[in-house]
């Protein structure tokens, strides 16, 4: 059964993908999106004029970004669950989500984002940046980086990043509450090919330095003792991986906020269908992320059509109930 | 072959190892012996280049261990740790092929996975090569990152292996087994050295007797040279008895 574990998230992936094309206010058959692809592709084939104008300039870009997102989420979270040798470890560990999001948070309330579209979602990266920053710096001792500091050295960013926003939330009016609020619950909503430019280079980044992490992470399961011990250098793998997954995250929650769960579930449970080597289980979950969010978009689209919901409340409303139902099966499995 | 020379390490401000001497020969089978707390583990450590020393070096093949290049000292020597607890379930397979990691690059995956199965096959594992490893005993679990350890030096001439308490959970037929397998090991021209508790089976395997005390190296030599009835009572608070083996040679019984 694990062989087929990558097929399975392929045809996952371009049904999700086909799935978000399709459907929508408009809804167009699956026909119809193939000739606009093909069209888009420069194929001299007919199209509507309107379900171009609908895929190209609304559903493709919001598709793209959703499996961009996806992606960098899922891949995150598999890195540091291999770097914290934890399946509950997530790619907001290091802070870069809570930075990322008072970064966001902090450009909605000084009024950043009316310098342009490029504002918040940059406002979000430096500051998921800059708290991935502090707490390297933090847990730092002699050179190297304990996982025990660096995970709590995380803890200290994110609280203190919550702290810093709720007392820019207490202070902000009825408008800006709303807004902060809506960001904060995650979404995709505002994608453009503008934003995609801005993710994909970082995700692209993240997915290219994955052969060589892969090897190295897959000792650590061992522990960081006998890593270094089979040759792996194992403070400089803990600062590739973690400048990849803050590079990553940071772009990705710049644009669409802080999406829950995805990056924990998703590794999680492609290490039970495939199992814990990286070399599967870092591009498998890039794969199985991308598929999950933009089905979740998708569904976060027309569940309330004609309004939308935040796509994170949709990955958090599926993913807890199924995490639990994963720990109840595996508790049932350990017999503990 | 590696030879450290007057080391010293330090932890707490504690010395562990305190002025310690050793060289060891290609071919040779080591036994590290001495109560709890002697540093045996920590010299072993040191050896294999896994903690720094205060003081002294040590050197394998003439280079410094802390200074040589991680995968050029990964592929000289092997080390077996007292205990390795796995992040995530893994098969018995996968844990013996990352022994291959320092090899990955110059030979072909083909190799190295001839290599992992020669060294499952001399730990006696092969029957649950694709069990996960939480399924197996101590025992077994054992044996599996001892054919990781063994995976590591396959296809290494004359490595430096080092064994922390290899038969610590072992029953007495995979006892004498690993140690048999050890004493091979080095009779085909590695080095080895192994803490081991038992004085029985340390003096019945190897042929060249370690002892430690308090962080020195108080013995070292053959074994009924350096387990003279003296170190025995000062080091051990025990007495002992040579008794011959049926097989020819013999061992301490200590009591």
């Amino acid at each position: 059964m694990t062989h087929r574990v990558e097929p399975a998230v392929a045809a996952l992936l371009a049904a999700s993908l086909l799935a978000a094309l399709c459907v929508g206010p408009l809804n167009l058959p699956a026909e119809s999106v193939g000739r606009v692809l093909a069209r888009l592709a420069g194929l001299p084939v007919e199209a509507d004029d309107r379900a171009i104008a609908v895929v190209s300039a609304l559903r493709l870009p919001r598709a793209v970004l959703a499996a961009l997102v996806g992606a960098g989420l899922g891949v995150g979270g598999a890195v540091m669950q291999g770097l914290f040798r934890n399946a509950l470890a997530d790619p907001g560990i290091l802070g870069i989500s809570g930075g990322a999001s008072l970064g966001a948070v902090s450009a909605i309330y000084f009024g950043a984002a009316s310098f342009g579209i490029w504002a918040m979602p940059f406002a979000g990266f430096a500051g998921g940046l800059l708290a991935t920053n502090v707490v390297s710096r933090l847990a730092r001792t002699e050179g190297r980086m304990p996982v025990a500091a660096l995970l709590l050295s995380g803890i200290a960013v994110n609280a203190f990043a919550m702290a810093m926003m709720g007392m820019l939330v207490y202070s902000s009016d009825d408008r800006q509450l709303r807004d902060i609020t809506v960001w904060l619950l995650g979404s995709l909503s505002g994608a453009s090919w503008q934003r995609v430019t801005l993710v994909a280079p970082a995700v692209a980044l993240a997915l290219a330095a994955l052969p060589f992490l892969a090897r190295a992470l897959d000792a650590l399961i061992l522990g960081e003792r006998e890593a270094a011990n089979l040759g792996v250098r194992v403070e400089r793998v803990k600062r590739l991986a973690i400048a990849v997954v803050a590079m990553a995250t940071g772009a990705v929650v710049s644009v669409a906020g802080p999406i829950g769960f995805v990056g924990l579930v998703v590794p999680h449970v492609v290490r039970l269908a495939a199992g814990a080597g990286h070399r599967r289980l870092l591009p498998l979950s890039a794969g199985a992320g991308a598929a999950l969010l933009a089905g979740a978009d998708t569904l976060a689209r027309v569940v309330v059509a004609p309004a939308e919901l935040p796509v994170g409340l949709v990955t958090a409303a599926i993913g807890a109930p199924f995490f639990a139902l994963l720990l109840l099966r595996e508790k049932a499995r350990l017999g503990a | 072959m590696i030879e450290a020379m007057n080391i010293s390490v330090a932890r707490g401000g504690r010395n562990l190892v305190e002025g310690a001497s050793i060289r060891v020969a290609a071919g040779e089978f080591v036994a590290l012996v001495g109560p709890n707390g002697a540093g045996k583990s920590t010299l072993l450590r040191a050896l294999a280049g896994e903690v720094a020393c205060g003081q002294g070096e040590v050197r394998l093949r003439g280079r410094d261990v802390r200074i040589c290049a991680p995968d050029w000292l990964a592929r000289n020597r092997a080390m077996m740790a007292q205990e390795t607890a796995l992040a995530f379930e893994m098969t018995v397979r996968d844990v013996v092929r990352l022994g291959r990691l320092p090899h990955e690059r110059a030979c072909t995956r083909a190799e190295n996975d001839a290599a992992a199965g020669r060294a499952m096959a001399l730990a006696g594992i092969e029957a649950f090569a694709d069990r996960s490893l939480s399924s197996l005993s101590g025992g077994e679990r054992q044996r599996v990152h001892l054919a990781r350890t063994l995976a590591q030096i396959g296809g290494v001439a004359a490595p430096l292996l080092l064994l922390d308490e290899p038969t610590a959970s072992l029953d007495l037929a995979h006892q004498r087994e690993v140690l048999g397998l050890a004493r091979r090991i080095a009779a085909a021209g590695a080095a080895v050295v192994a803490v081991v508790h038992d004085l029985f089976a340390a003096t019945r395997h190897c042929g060249r007797i370690v002892v430690m005390d308090r962080g020195r190296i108080v013995r070292d030599g053959a074994a009924q040279a350096a387990l003279d009835a003296r170190t025995l009572e000062t080091v051990f608070a025990a007495h002992g008895e040579w008794v011959a083996l049926s097989g020819g040679g013999s061992a301490l019984l200590a009591h």
